[in-house]
């Protein structure tokens, strides 16, 4: 056991102090909400040196608007962004996925940034914020980045991070209407459980056309995914029951899923065509 | 139950009454002291090193690195241990620590003290151990086959126990009989999923004794266990028991109590172990696996002529409580339905995983859960109503069953009478012939249950229990049994009761925990027996103290006792009611009079109960009950996801001493078999626990559990206190199943496995549409 015996807990009161101290400790991790990081330290998975808490930072906490763009703070809890009117009036994926992230305790404590870097394939709002073209904001020791969400993952667990940057803020341009938008997963138990597959869909209509698609899976491949074969076909058509079947057909070839513990690849590749398929349905009723 | 109008428990002042549990303050202000919360001067922390493999012969065990490790205090192996075989069952395959053979991942090997449960752990880790691997069997089946590794020499095919039980000429019936029908089920490893992990803390004294903190249902039976494994007499081993953070069967005999006082006499200090959930759940002790296979006979009008059926439970590297669970698993329902012929073979086969043992239904859940589908499927098959099936072929008040159990009360008919009428059944829609398509729909299922209220057969020394009730120089009274409460209110139960005898605000009365030093030797809380037959014993103590107070208070007054009653508290006295002597006064002068001694009045029922014959005939239990469910469920046609929409459940529980709390239980039986009908397994690939947390292993919340619609048909029972018979196991027992016709009801499709989990049923319906298509 060659593990460190303590971890050091660091409270840095700005961005730049927080990337100086991920800096000077090459095991350190930056702590927000803590619901996955905790645990896994707890079964022994990751041994941080150090943990740089970032919900001091008053920058990193809040969400505004900004020539119709949305910015939410890297350390705005998930019940904040859940309660915020523009989310509930502009995107409400990211309510539909906020309400089944965890339970009522993880949503207090659990931010948005900390979702997304924990770069889980089954987290809640990567597919919502993935189908409104989302873009993360990242400071580091060599500067600030911009990365569009979509390139954000390499695998499970895996972000293009480098060592000591920080995700700041997550920006919603705005380019994708979010008012057609929705968010489900197939899970197990109804109170706190994890997707077995999700889909996200963003959509925008005129006239019962399809004028833009957006169609994001979750669980069924190493990183939340887009299934651009269906948002193209979509293009210019409306959601007949030919078209909802395509679109399934499409999302179902789409998904590559592994089997593990929770489900088999099998109804996983199922499961994401019906998920897309309704989740569809939903956001385009949502008009 | 021609008086049923007359209610008994309008005769009552404290019986009836939905008394809040006696504890439940403290318990909801967090002020309750679990085993976790306890210490004891100068506690270390232990940690058990557990195998990493299935199956292996130990080759050497190398301790000196966790030796090392600051803050270990000591290690032991099994050179450290009496190295007895014994267990709480035969066969007797325990071992403190394993000796030269690992049996099951998480199996235990060596055990570390240390200041903190961390160092505990570390140290743990630190333990090296090297093998020589063996081939290794997980599916009973499997290992029944010649050539299949096996795990105890002594059992060469793998068979721990075997259960056969035979009346009458079920061949001959099978073979004259209108239909026979056949069906196959499985019920899954189950989790007790106890809020609060196994644990103890044990401590070693000067004379040679243990004292061991810790809940379970059995102190008295677990020192008898325990003497044997650590080799002293049963006085030297002292229980005491904490309130219960949960068990539904879990926590009974635990080894983990020999290691501590194996590791706590080398180390000189009090120990504690807390198990995590990970290890709770994957080196701990769930319902076993259980196989059904059933050949029905039935005629053409619906009487059920013979019965033939096949249990196989995987029990596990070691024998827990399994044999019992597995003999009840193969004819406790013949005590439910009279079938006439009857033959049944149970085998409890040994496999390389955590060894299993008892839960809440004790193996008649899941003999209800693979038999009450199965009614469902030959109603429909023979065109007659299943509860009409159920209603000709059930036992009723007065029967004599196969077996020579004596059903002095049976309500089940009235119990389908009411759940019917309430729920709507009858006027169900016939399930669709294929499972429709982008669709919600709703389906409706029925089933029933038995218990007992008590089992003879389980523990051979006796069936009976013991009470004192006192009262003291401060007048409070004290009820002072040897079966522990563990949670479900028996405490509160036992309250009312001397309260009722002795007129008392049933809050005022205290039931003392259990401390094997000083309470009645007691078989312990299981068999569905608290209320009922400790219960009674309580009522014969309350009915005792009663008499010996008339006699004083009568003296106190100077009136004959005959006019000496009871009310508030007080002993009064019948005509001039403004002379009266209170509690604390007969507490006191009898007190005073006998050199500080209590007043005391005892009281012991042994239930009218036989010890079976060889061929397995004999009244097993004080009293049978009996339940009928109803669940309605809404499947998701697409992704075979199940949420029971409403539910009613109906029980005779004989007279219903506390409505709150045999609710309650019934609430908490509920949920647990509806979530072991839909989601909660564990989950073993190659040995290993694979959903070893409550992410994975899904019990259910409160968005999973619909509310509920309880109903009591109250029966009269001579044995009980008041008429009172159980409530705690027969509130599971038929859940699972009606959720499992409800989803029939539903889709068209029978489910033959619990749980039903979404991608199950998902591919049940595929297969289904399948099938069709090819028509």
């Amino acid at each position: 056991m060659a593990e460190p015996k303590t971890t050091e807990y660091v409270v840095p009161q700005s961005v730049g102090e927080a990337v100086e101290a991920l800096s000077e400790s090459p095991k350190a991790r930056v702590i927000a909400g803590g619901t996955d990081l905790m645990v896994g330290m707890r079964e022994g998975h990751v041994h941080p040196t150090r943990l740089v808490d970032i919900t001091r930072i008053q920058e990193l906490i809040g969400i505004s608007t900004q020539n119709g763009s949305l910015r939410i703070g890297a350390a705005t809890k998930i019940d904040e962004i859940l309660h915020h009117p523009t989310v509930r009036s502009e995107y409400p994926a990211l309510v539909d996925a906020g309400q089944l992230l965890g339970g009522w305790q993880i949503q207090n404590m659990a931010t948005l940034a900390g979702n997304l870097c924990n770069a889980s394939p089954a987290a809640e709002m990567s597919g919502p914020l993935l189908v409104l073209d989302a873009e993360v904001e990242v400071m580091g020791p060599s500067g600030e980045r911009r990365i569009p969400l979509g390139e954000f993952w390499t695998g499970p667990g895996k972000t293009v991070l480098e060592p000591a940057e920080i995700l700041t803020t997550i920006v919603i341009p705005g380019k994708v209407s979010g008012r057609l938008s929705a968010y489900q997963r197939v899970d197990i138990r109804h109170s706190v459980d994890i997707a077995l597959v999700s889909s996200a869909v963003g959509v925008e209509l005129s006239e019962g056309k399809v004028q833009l698609a957006r169609i994001a899976l979750g669980a069924v491949a190493p990183t939340v995914i887009r299934v651009t074969e269906a948002e193209a076909y979509l293009q210019g058509r409306t959601l007949s029951e030919e078209v909802l079947d395509k679109v399934e057909d499409l999302a179902e070839a789409a998904a590559v899923p592994i089997t593990d513990v929770r489900a088999s690849a099998e109804y996983r590749s199922a499961m994401a065509g019906v998920l897309a398929r309704r989740v569809l349905l939903l956001a385009a009723e949502r008009g | 139950m021609a008086d049923k109008e007359l209610t008994v428990s309008q005769a009552f002042r404290s019986v009836g009454q939905p008394l809040s549990q006696i504890d439940s303050a403290g318990k909801t202000t967090g002020l309750t002291q679990y085993l976790q919360d306890l210490s004891v001067p100068g506690m270390l922390h232990g940690s058990i090193v557990r195998s990493t493999i299935p199956h292996g012969l130990i080759r050497k065990i190398d301790t000196s690195q966790a030796e090392r490790l600051p803050g270990v205090r000591a290690i032991i192996t099994a050179k450290d241990c009496p190295g007895v075989l014994f267990g709480p069952q035969k066969p007797e395959d325990w071992e403190i620590l394993c000796q030269d053979r690992v049996r099951y991942i998480g199996d235990e090997v060596a055990a570390v003290a240390a200041t903190s449960p961390e160092v505990a752990k570390e140290a743990a880790q630190l333990v090296r151990i090297e093998y020589e691997e063996l081939p290794a069997v997980y599916d009973p089946f499997e290992a029944m086959k010649p050539g299949a590794a096996v795990l105890w020499e002594q059992h060469p095919d793998n068979i721990a126990y075997r259960f056969f039980i035979e009346r009458g000429d079920v061949d001959e019936a099978l073979a004259q009989a209108d239909h026979v029908f056949e069906h196959d089920f499985y019920t899954g490893r189950f989790y007790h999923a106890p809020m609060e992990p196994i644990g103890c803390i044990v401590q070693y004294q000067a004379d040679g004794s243990y004292t061991m903190w810790g809940p379970t249902h059995v102190p008295f039976r677990s020192r008898m266990t325990y003497s044997k494994g650590l080799g002293v007499s049963m006085a030297k081993i002292r229980i005491i028991v904490p309130p219960f953070g949960g068990s539904f069967g879990m926590k009974y005999e635990l080894n983990v109590n020999c290691i501590a006082a194996v590791l706590a006499k080398k180390c000189g200090r009090p120990l504690k172990f807390f198990y995590s959930r990970e290890e709770d759940i994957s080196a701990g002790h769930p319902r076993m696996g259980l196989h059904f296979h059933f050949r029905l006979g039935i005629n053409r009008d619906g009487r059920f002529v013979g019965k033939e059926a096949r249990v196989v439970g995987t029990g596990g590297a070691r024998t827990f409580w399994t044999p019992p669970v597995l003999s009840t698993a193969c004819y406790r329902i013949d005590g439910l339905y009279h079938f006439q012929n009857v033959r049944t073979e149970g085998l409890l086969v040994y496999t390389n995983q955590s060894p299993a043992t008892c839960f809440r239904g004790f193996g008649n859940a899941e003999a209800l859960t693979a038999f009450e589908t199965f009614i469902d499927e030959v109603g429909e098959k023979i065109g007659i109503d299943p509860v009409q099936l159920r209603r000709m072929n059930s036992v009723k008040s007065g029967d004599l069953t196969l077996h020579g159990w004596n059903i002095v009360s049976c309500g089940y008919q009235e119990c389908l009478d009411r759940a019917e009428e309430v729920s709507g059944f009858r006027d169900r829609n016939q399930p669709p012939k294929v499972p429709p398509r982008r669709v919600v729909v709703r389906g409706i299922g029925l089933a029933g249950g038995n218990h007992i209220s008590g089992n003879r057969v389980i523990i051979d020394e006796f069936d009976g229990s013991s009470a004192q009730v006192r009262v003291g120089f401060d007048g409070q009274v004290d009820v002072i049994v040897g079966d522990p409460d563990i949670g479900q209110g028996m405490n509160t139960v036992f309250a009312q009761i001397a309260a009722e005898v002795l007129g008392l605000d049933p809050t005022s009365v205290r039931s003392l925990p259990v401390d094997t030093l000083i309470s009645p030797h007691g078989i312990g809380t299981l068999g569905s027996r608290g209320t009922t037959i400790v219960g009674r014993a309580v009522q014969l103590a309350a009915e005792d103290a009663r008499a010996k107070i008339v006699t004083l208070a009568a003296e106190m007054l100077g009136m004959e006792p005959g006019r000496v009653e009871f009310q508030g508290g007080n002993a009064s006295v019948a005509k001039d009611g403004n002379r009266r002597v209170s509690m604390r006064e007969i507490g006191t002068e009898y007190s005073t009079r006998h050199g500080g001694a209590y007043l005391v009045g005892n009281g012991d029922f042994t239930p009218p109960t036989e010890f079976p014959d060889a061929s397995k005939y004999g009244n097993l239990s004080a009293a049978y009950v009996f339940g009928v469910h109803v669940a309605e469920v809404e499947v998701d046609t697409e992704t075979g996801a199940v949420r029971v929409v409403n539910y009613w459940a109906v029980h005779d529980s004989g007279t219903v001493i506390n409505p709150s709390t045999a609710t309650g239980q019934v609430h908490g039986g509920v949920a647990q078999g509806i979530s072991s009908a839909l989601t909660e397994e564990v989950l073993v690939k190659d040995g290993l626990v694979t959903n070893p947390n409550f992410l994975d292993y899904r019990i259910p919340g409160f968005q999973d559990i619909p509310e509920m619609h309880v109903e009591f048909v109250e029966t009269q029972d001579p044995y009980g206190p008041f008429g009172a018979k159980s409530i705690g196991e027969s509130s599971l027992n038929p859940a699972a199943s009606a959720v499992c016709n409800a989803i029939y009801n539903a889709v068209g499709v029978r489910v033959h496995q619990t749980p039903v989990t979404p991608e199950r049923l998902w591919k049940l319906m595929e297969t289904a549409r399948q099938g069709e298509g090819k028509k």
